[in-house]
């Protein structure tokens, strides 16, 4: 068996950038992703002989939507600063859809704002890692079925806040 | 196609990921490995957890708000050397890098180096006007202290302020700084904006003003560490140090193999100078250099206070390391020995040994210190699943047990305050059992029976038992001092029947247990063994709540308890509420939990529900922080695993389970055997 740490270290750097950009699309924050990818991270460390044979993406996955159920459990649902006004009007609301304006990162970013955690997760799990939903469930530790609906409920949301890209909002388990 | 429309969407939403503050992956390999060998930490978020580590007088393995508490001493380690002071390196949530800077009198001529020796400043030293490395200008009249940061951007403003008898400089209400758009980035100038709020330490060698702390620029905690050496000939000067056996109880460092810390000082005749301990001490360092024996070594100008506080400013290669054929670079030592040697660390010397106590950044400690010459940290073999010294030392050690006292009839008002010494002192409390209802006060025929304090010993007597031990009480914690007297035999011929044996009793007695008084009742939170014990964390629900929902945290009151409570799932506890350590002995059995009367009931699957006097107190600053103590029966008619479930929730209320609400949930975090039941993982 070779190093451990040497073999932790090759795994944080091929997949960290990745990693840490479905925490951002988790979290919301770039910052608070930042952490929440560090403290999986050592928690894998702390763990990586049992998990290196497995799938250690998944650990870190599962960790992170953990620690972000419970980072907001303890300190409430935070906004990004300057993101607070914008945020509080509501998306798509009672402003006339322009089917020509681009849908703008912060739009995005404020859509996924409103979803709940295991929307959130379920829909970056599926979408960005391109995860099966047999994989989500087991990162998440729900039934096949609550990803399904929870994905359903989920673009179902994205397309009332996000009027302008809701033909793009249809996720292939949708499709007739 | 709309899955990948959907993917672009989302990558739409992706922010630039947060760069600049990552831990590299060495690093967080590491810090990993440290995490695992150190044992399990608890939700250090929750105000609770301090709560409880006060009253229950748990030790962090790590220090919180600036490193302010210390692991106790290891077993068999004296503790007779000097140990960190938690308000050595700033105030008690100082934070940041170290600095160290030098200010010298308008009045008079610059010193051209510091002798090494100074003392706390005091205000009456600091009157008038300091010229500082960047041009800084500081000014004293009377209480009032004025800055002026200096060119280019002269930011500024005064406020009034105290010196503690430590030289520790106390802004009241900090200073009005005026707003100054510009930003000076010359290296070594101290960012005094946030460094002036973190208290530091003012000091006076000869006219030299020195201004010394942490700067506040960082959030990294600080974690206390020594680093204990020793000398062949520990009086010369200069005088050689290398690295020995650890001497105190706080997790040590160390330099390394082939490093020495090289110290030119002098020494004073303790005697003469009205010293206490062996017969010379060092009263001053005038310099201070760590490296390798035939390499080149870096140097830091130093001070010592009197106070026994070692001033250090940045380490630097020492010059003839640049010139000639010395023309070498300076050997490095550890990060974390030139944290500790520029955090203000204590500074003591007993015979030949020296040992340095300080703070460094939690980031830096490692279990066992690397080589000095070893910066790769996939180099850690701590492979094997066993914990290593030396900070493998648990949070929280013995299995609970409570034991339940008065002085008179039973009269709960179910609410708990920790016991003084004050309070204590003349009273005598008497055995209750618990297990009747109500609790039954026992007897004393002689009126010489029960637990006592005199101010200056504890005394339990029984029948069979007469126990005596040097001790006393602070903010609910006994303390004692030297071995018991266990009188042999002190009742001949009679048929005693022990509750607790006299050898329970001297184990309770010197196990540091913590009193607590409601009234007339007494209650003795005890560690019994030397189990080891790990954080436990459940979630209940209001009976009927079928549409739960998660939300703020709040307090949880008596009449949430007299309602009624249901225990959640393990695995719905884990995921959908976040709990962390959770522990579900009888994962198809929801417990159900009650407070009415003073009297808590935990239906767990027993015959009947297991029941016991309670107390739901408030504890510590946070509002959310209440914490609910019973005395359960210590065999309820049950088996398998109910009895374990038993078991577990005996020991959650033996040293009181802290509660608070999150949304709809209760939480309960606690600390209990692990082995009664296993993590309910993610």
């Amino acid at each position: 068996m070779g190093d451990p740490g040497a073999a932790f270290v090759a795994y944080v750097t091929a997949r960290r950038g990745a990693l840490l950009r479905s925490a951002t699309l988790i979290t919301g924050d770039p910052h608070t992703a930042q952490d929440l990818l560090q403290d999986a991270l050592i928690k894998l460390a702390a763990r990586w002989e049992r998990l290196a044979e497995g799938s250690p993406d998944a650990y870190v996955r599962r960790v992170m939507f953990h620690d972000n159920v419970s980072r907001w459990r303890r300190t409430g649902r935070e906004v990004p600063v300057g993101e607070v006004a914008e945020s509080a009007r509501p998306l798509g609301g009672s402003e006339p859809v322009d089917p020509a304006r681009a849908v703008t990162g912060l739009d995005v970013r404020r859509a996924l704002a409103e979803l709940t955690d295991k929307q959130r997760a379920v829909l970056v799990l599926r979408y960005y890692d391109d995860l099966s939903e047999t994989q989500i469930a087991q990162t998440l530790g729900v039934s096949n079925g609550t990803v399904k609906s929870q994905a359903h409920a989920a673009l179902k949301r994205l397309r009332e806040l996000l009027p302008e890209a809701a033909d793009a909002l249809v996720g292939s388990e949708e499709t007739p | 196609m709309s899955d990948d429309e959907i993917r672009d969407l989302l990558d739409l939403g992706v922010q630039e990921p947060a760069g600049g503050d990552a831990l590299s992956a060495e690093q967080l390999w590491s810090a990993g490995r440290r995490q695992r060998n150190r044992g399990r930490a608890w939700l250090g978020g929750l105000g609770a957890a301090a709560a409880a580590a006060s009253l229950l007088g748990i030790v962090w393995a790590q220090g919180l708000a600036g490193g302010d508490a210390a692991p106790p001493p290891a077993d068999e380690t004296p503790d007779t050397m000097p140990s960190p002071s938690p308000t050595v390196d700033g105030g008690e949530d100082a934070r940041g890098e170290p600095f160290f800077a030098r200010f010298e009198s308008a009045d008079s001529e610059p010193a051209a180096q510091l002798s090494g020796a100074s003392r706390p400043a005091t205000l009456e030293d600091l009157q008038g006007t300091w010229h500082g490395p960047f041009g800084e200008l500081f000014g004293f009249d009377g209480d009032t202290f004025t800055v002026d940061t200096g060119a280019p951007c002269h930011e500024g403003g005064s406020q009034q302020v105290e010196v503690s008898p430590e030289g520790r400089l106390l802004v009241a209400d900090g200073i009005a700084w005026e707003q100054v758009d510009c930003s000076a980035d010359d290296e070594g100038r101290v960012g005094w904006r946030y460094a002036l709020q973190q208290e530091p330490l003012l000091s006076m060698d000869g006219g030299t003003l020195i201004i010394s702390g942490l700067d506040g620029t960082s959030d990294d905690p600080r974690v206390p560490v020594a680093l204990t050496l020793a000398s062949s000939e520990p009086f010369d000067s200069p005088s050689v140090w290398r690295d020995t056996s650890a001497q105190t109880g706080v997790s040590p460092i160390e330099l390394g193999e082939d490093v020495e810390l090289t110290i030119v000082g002098t020494t004073q005749d303790a005697a003469l100078s009205g010293q206490e301990g062996s017969g010379v001490f060092v009263s001053g360092i005038g310099a201070l250099t760590v490296g390798q024996q035939d390499g080149c070594s870096l140097g830091l100008t130093t001070s010592l206070r009197s106070d026994g506080v070692l001033l250090a400013g940045d380490a630097r290669p020492l010059p003839e390391c640049s010139t000639g054929a010395q023309a070498l670079p300076a050997v490095a030592p550890s990060e974390a020995v030139l944290h500790l040697l520029r955090s203000g660390p204590t500074f003591g010397v007993e015979g030949a040994t020296m040992v340095i106590s300080g703070t460094i950044p939690e980031s830096l400690l490692t279990p066992t210190e690397p080589p000095v010459e070893s910066a790769d940290p996939t180099e850690d073999e701590t492979g094997a699943e066993t914990p290593t010294q030396p900070d493998d030392i648990p949070l929280v050690v013995g299995t609970p047990r409570v034991i339940v006292m008065s002085e008179g009839e039973w009269a709960p008002t179910a609410e708990l305050t920790p016991l003084t010494e004050e309070a204590a002192t003349g009273r005598r409390w008497l055995p209750v059992t618990t297990e009747s209802d109500p609790p039954e006060v026992g007897a004393d025929p002689n009126g010489d029976r029960g637990l006592s304090f005199d101010g200056t010993t504890w005394s339990i007597r029984d029948c069979g038992i007469d126990i005596r031990v040097r001790g006393g009480v602070q903010d609910g914690l006994l303390t004692t001092a030297g071995e018991p007297e266990v009188m042999p035999d002190p009742d001949p011929g009679a048929a005693c029947v022990f509750p607790l044996t006299p050898e329970e009793w001297e184990a309770i007695l010197t196990s540091e247990p913590w009193l607590s008084t409601d009234g007339e009742i007494l209650v003795i939170a005890a560690g019994a063994d030397d189990t080891r014990l790990e954080p436990v964390g459940m979630a209940f629900l209001a009976d009927g709540d079928d549409d739960p929902q998660g939300g703020p945290t709040a307090p949880v009151t008596l009449e949430d308890l007299a309602a009624g409570l249901v225990e959640v799932s393990g695995d719905v506890a884990v995921q959908d509420v976040g709990v962390s350590d959770v522990r579900d002995p009888q994962p198809g059995h929801a417990t159900r939990l009650s407070v009415e009367d003073g009297v808590v009931s935990i239906d767990v699957g027993c015959a009947e529900p297991l029941r016991g006097p309670a107390w739901f107190s408030h504890v510590g600053p946070e509002d959310t922080a209440w914490q609910l103590t019973a005395a359960l029966p210590t065999e309820p008619d049950c088996a398998g695993a109910a009895a374990d479930d038993a078991e577990l929730w005996r020991q959650l209320l033996a040293h009181g389970a802290f509660l608070h609400r999150f949304g709809d949930y209760v939480i309960v975090d606690v600390w209990a055997d692990p082995e009664l039941a296993p993590t309910v993982e993610p």
